[in-house]
């Protein structure tokens, strides 16, 4: 049940580990709405971890406060702390944490002990967990008996057994080879919608993070550089990191020609042309961002109309990848790459067209350093 | 439901760590400081008035100081360095190798440890002996040889027998690291060029090279201050060493009285020694490891094939498990069914009989010793273990205070000879009558509470570091209590290690003789001293007798140990 009521909130969350000069969580703001699957994306060491581990209460924040439905689960300022236990959170480990000397069916059974439940309520739960991650016939197996997929699947079930106010999951798909990390994404995604709970999401992948998310917090250095849903995130990035993480990987300099009644122009190696619409002076310098696969190729003898963007070029090299290709197309005196589908293939030092639109080319004012 | 920050968490800790504290700093650290005080009175009692330097003085001044210092060093360093060369050859032949029968060697390889070191050197001495030694009498009467060739009563002969005893430590701590070690950096080594021999030189031997050092030190401390082999081969010899030296002038000073000063300053001498070594050891020992045993690993890395080398490396491990277990054992059993001590013979095998089981059965003194061991026993493994685990768990798994000074203070007695800690319970209970230990078999108890701390502690903290910090957290996160953490989740895991350590302690309680033999009273004998005292009195085949029962039992202790300790590691990962 997506609401726009808002389930956590955490507020100048900082954490600095002993020994460390920088704080690896450094004033961040969070929330997360009641049934969002909502996810913390960055490179290692941005601090994405330990912002989940002090939601869990594994870390504990050195100043800010955080609220889970209206209850305060730490306020530095006030003194108040609970501890994990007392949360009614759940979580899913990156390494699984399946407890080797339990059997599938006891690791699952653990977090209702503390529950006020009788002895065939538990069982009757924890079997409807298992059976929901597909794993009713393991029940009464060893857990190190599993694969690395099931084990994932035990864990799984561990973490909604409870029916938690909050699950939390912390890189759990990484250890999985690629096949079975698809699937799981899938999986994983459906599961949280069937059970409505709310998910905070842990993931250094950005593919990951755009397939399962309502919402995704991009971190960097222990910040929160950009926070969206996936499409305005991977369309219109709040800055030059993000636009890089997300795996736009062309990029070249520029320099903000005009801006007249909304419309921003760029002088770029490619000539003036319209760009995504911005706020920055004339003659600011900038990166400019176009991803290969927001440019067509067209052969040049198939040239139509005048809108958009348009260069001509030459192709050098097509590299042919199955599923897409890839071209290097000389514009002037620079590369520009292109993917495009196989539909249909281009040839070496065939003229060509390039077109895109103006508003897949964005740009950011230089970083004076 | 929620609560103060600081006041939460902090106060059971700090609570806990108190208590652990004082319990160590009571085992460890009061009887140590009376020792050292002892050093500086003027009769060598910790509570008299004045102050000396004259037992320093004199101990410095003492002619015999530097034989003393010698002698030692000589006798470490060769054990060190025997054990070390048999405990590489045998992790390399038992972990790397297509040797046949491997895992039937592998499994035999720390049954010598079964022979208290005490039972090892006197089955040397009815082997090599100068008179009545087997193979002395043997050699000479077959070949002709002149008698008493060998003469085990010597530095040599103590040497060797110390140097096997400690052998298969020396395996245990290097099988893992050898078995270990990434095949492939082998394989990248022989696809650069690299025949065997460099390969061995160059890669190999270079990242062992840690493991090696450090199981170097420790056989090097163990050699520092065991009595056992020096005291069974070296006083008969009149060579001394520190541990031999201390145990001779508490029971036989040269003017008849303890020489408490004498004793309590050359601790002193010898402690800052053996406290450095121990540091050394214990910063290379982070890891812990190496006092884990074998894993069970599932995969075995690529064996090496031996090729020609298949027979003579067998016939050598052979005659290495002969040397080491069949022989000694052989001839304790053989002594024990002789109705008096002989010159080996075959006219002998006649008139064997049980008596000297018999006699010892009848004898009340030995039921008593019988049931004296294994309360102390059991009592020292079951008070190691709950200390050590508790050690354990604060220091590797807990934020609390102290814990630098509490892992200090546990590891602390691997560093300090058995005699010496003897000699301190002796002063702290002979002036503390609140706890009327003196004498009884509860002094030691505490003695070897206090002396397998040490290892107690190493094998716990390097199985709690290897519980993956997360299967705690999942519990955490499940709604789980600290208290619920530790009984569903810790200690099930950390149980077969448990159960090694119980098991290894209750063996080593059962076979060491020096705390024992230092704190003997009229009412606390145990197999050990009473072994001892029959040897000593020349019942040589009644002690022989009570031997063969010891090894017995030990036998089956080392055999639950082993399977206790390798299942203990495939739990925690």
């Amino acid at each position: 049940m997506r609401t726009e009521r808002p389930l956590l909130l955490g507020q100048d969350l900082t954490k600095t580990y002993d020994g460390q000069a920088r704080p690896v969580v450094n004033g961040i703001d969070l929330d997360v709405r009641q049934g969002e699957f909502f996810t913390l994306l960055g490179p290692s060491g941005c601090g994405k971890t330990t912002t989940l581990r002090m939601i869990a209460g594994l870390e504990r924040p050195d100043h800010g406060r955080i609220e889970l439905d209206g209850q305060v689960l730490i306020d530095t300022a006030a003194g108040i702390l609970v501890p994990p236990h007392k949360r009614d959170i759940a979580m899913v480990f990156q390494s699984y944490a399946i407890w080797p000397h339990m059997t599938v069916l006891e690791n699952v059974l653990f977090p209702l002990e503390t529950l006020r439940l009788d002895a065939h309520q538990r069982d009757k739960r924890a079997r409807q967990a298992l059976e929901r991650v597909g794993l009713g016939a393991f029940a009464d197996r060893g857990a190190t008996q599993l694969s690395g997929g099931q084990q994932q699947r035990v864990a799984l079930a561990r973490a909604i057994v409870r029916e938690a106010r909050l699950l939390l999951l912390d890189e759990p798909l990484s250890n999985l080879d690629a096949a079975l990390r698809e699937q799981m994404r899938v999986e994983l995604r459906d599961l949280q919608r069937q059970i409505g709970t709310t998910a905070v999401y842990v993931t250094h992948d950005q593919e990951e993070a755009m397939a399962l998310s309502d919402r995704v917090a991009v971190m960097n250095a222990g910040h929160i550089v950009d926070i969206g849903d996936p499409k305005r995130l991977f369309m219109r990035p709040a800055d030059a990191f993000v636009a890089r993480f997300l795996g736009a990987n062309q990029e070249f300099e520029a320099t903000v020609e005009s801006q007249t009644a909304g419309e921003t122009r760029l002088r770029t190696p490619f000539g003036i042309v319209p760009a995504a619409s911005n706020d920055l002076a004339p003659g600011t310098k900038c990166r400019a961002f176009l991803r290969p696969e927001f440019i067509e190729c067209h052969p040049r003898s198939e040239a139509a109309g005048t809108d958009g963007i348009r260069f001509e070029g030459t192709v050098r090299d097509v590299l042919f990848f199955g599923r897409t290709v890839a071209y290097r197309v000389e514009v002037g005196d620079r590369i520009l790459e292109v993917v495009s589908t196989p539909m249909r293939i281009l040839e070496p030092g065939q003229p060509v067209e390039l077109r895109t639109l103006p508003e897949h080319l964005i740009a950011f004012a230089e970083q004076v350093t | 439901m929620a609560k103060a920050i600081d006041r939460s968490a902090r106060a059971p800790l700090v609570l806990a760590g108190g208590a652990l504290l004082l319990v160590l700093g009571y085992l460890v650290a009061v009887p140590l400081v009376m020792l050292v005080i002892s050093a500086f009175k003027p009769n060598g009692f910790p509570f008299e008035s004045g102050f000396t330097l004259k037992h320093l003085v004199a101990s410095f001044g003492n002619p015999l100081l530097p034989e003393l210092i010698t002698n030692t060093l000589l006798f470490s360093l060769g054990s060190t360095a025997l054990a070390l060369l048999l405990g590489i050859l045998l992790a390399f032949l038992l972990e790397r190798t297509d040797l046949p029968l491997r895992n039937l060697w592998r499994g035999a390889a720390i049954l010598p440890m079964a022979i208290p070191p005490m039972l090892l050197a006197m089955a040397w001495v009815l082997l090599l002996s100068p008179r009545i030694g087997a193979i002395n009498v043997l050699l000479s009467n077959w070949f002709g040889v002149a008698p008493g060739t060998f003469n085990i009563y010597s530095l040599s002969g103590m040497i060797f027998v110390e140097g096997m005893s400690l052998a298969p430590s020396a395996y245990l701590m290097l099988a893992a690291p050898v078995s270990n070690l990434a095949t492939t950096m082998e394989e990248a080594a022989a696809l650069s060029g690299a025949g065997p021999l460099r390969r061995l030189r160059r890669i190999i031997l270079p990242m062992l090279l840690p493991a090696i050092a450090s199981a170097a030190i420790y056989l090097f401390i163990v050699g520092l201050v065991v009595f056992d082999v020096p005291g069974s081969l070296g006083i008969p010899a009149r060579i001394f060493v520190l541990s031999t030296h201390i145990y001779n002038l508490a029971h036989n000073p040269p003017n008849s009285i303890p020489a408490l000063g004498e004793i309590g300053s050359l601790s002193f001498i010898f402690l800052i020694a053996l406290a450095a070594l121990g540091l050394v050891y214990h910063r290379m020992g982070r890891d812990a490891r190496r006092f884990v045993t074998i894993t069970g690993k599932a995969t075995a890395p690529r064996l090496w094939d031996l090729g020609i080398w298949r027979m003579p490396v067998t016939v050598g491990l052979a005659l290495y498990f002969v040397l080491t277990l069949i022989l000694p054992i052989a001839i304790l059993i053989w002594t024990s069914l002789l109705p008096y001590q002989a010159r080996i013979s075959p006219a002998l095998v006649e008139v064997m009989n049980f008596d000297n089981y018999a006699t010892f059965m009848r004898n009340s003194r030995s039921f008593e010793a019988m049931k004296n061991s294994i309360i102390v026993a059991l009592v020292s493994a079951s008070l190691v273990v709950l200390l050590s685990f508790a050690v354990a768990i604060y220091v590797t798994r807990t934020k609390g205070p102290w814990r630098t000074s509490i892992d200090l203070l546990a590891f602390a007695p691997m560093a300090i000879p058995g005699v010496m800690i003897g000699m301190a319970l002796i002063f702290v209970y002979l002036t503390f009558d609140a706890l009327p230990v003196y004498g009884t078999i509860w002094i030691i108890v505490i003695a070897f509470t206090t002396e397998y701390l040490a290892y107690g502690t190493r094998s716990a903290n390097g199985v709690a570091v290897q519980v993956h910090p997360e299967l705690e957290e999942a519990g955490r996160m499940s709604g789980a209590g600290a208290w619920r953490i530790q009984r569903r989740i810790l200690i099930p895991l950390v149980l077969p290690a448990i159960l090694a350590v119980w098991v290894w302690v209750f063996a080593h309680a059962l076979r060491a003789l020096s705390a024992p033999l230092m704190l003997q009273g009229k009412d606390n004998t145990v197999m050990v001293t009473l072994l001892w005292g029959y040897w000593n009195t020349g019942e040589i085949t009644i002690a022989a007798a009570i031997g063969v029962v010891l090894v017995g039992v030990l036998l089956i202790a080392t055999a639950v140990w082993r399977s206790a300790a390798s299942r203990g590691m495939t739990h925690a990962h």
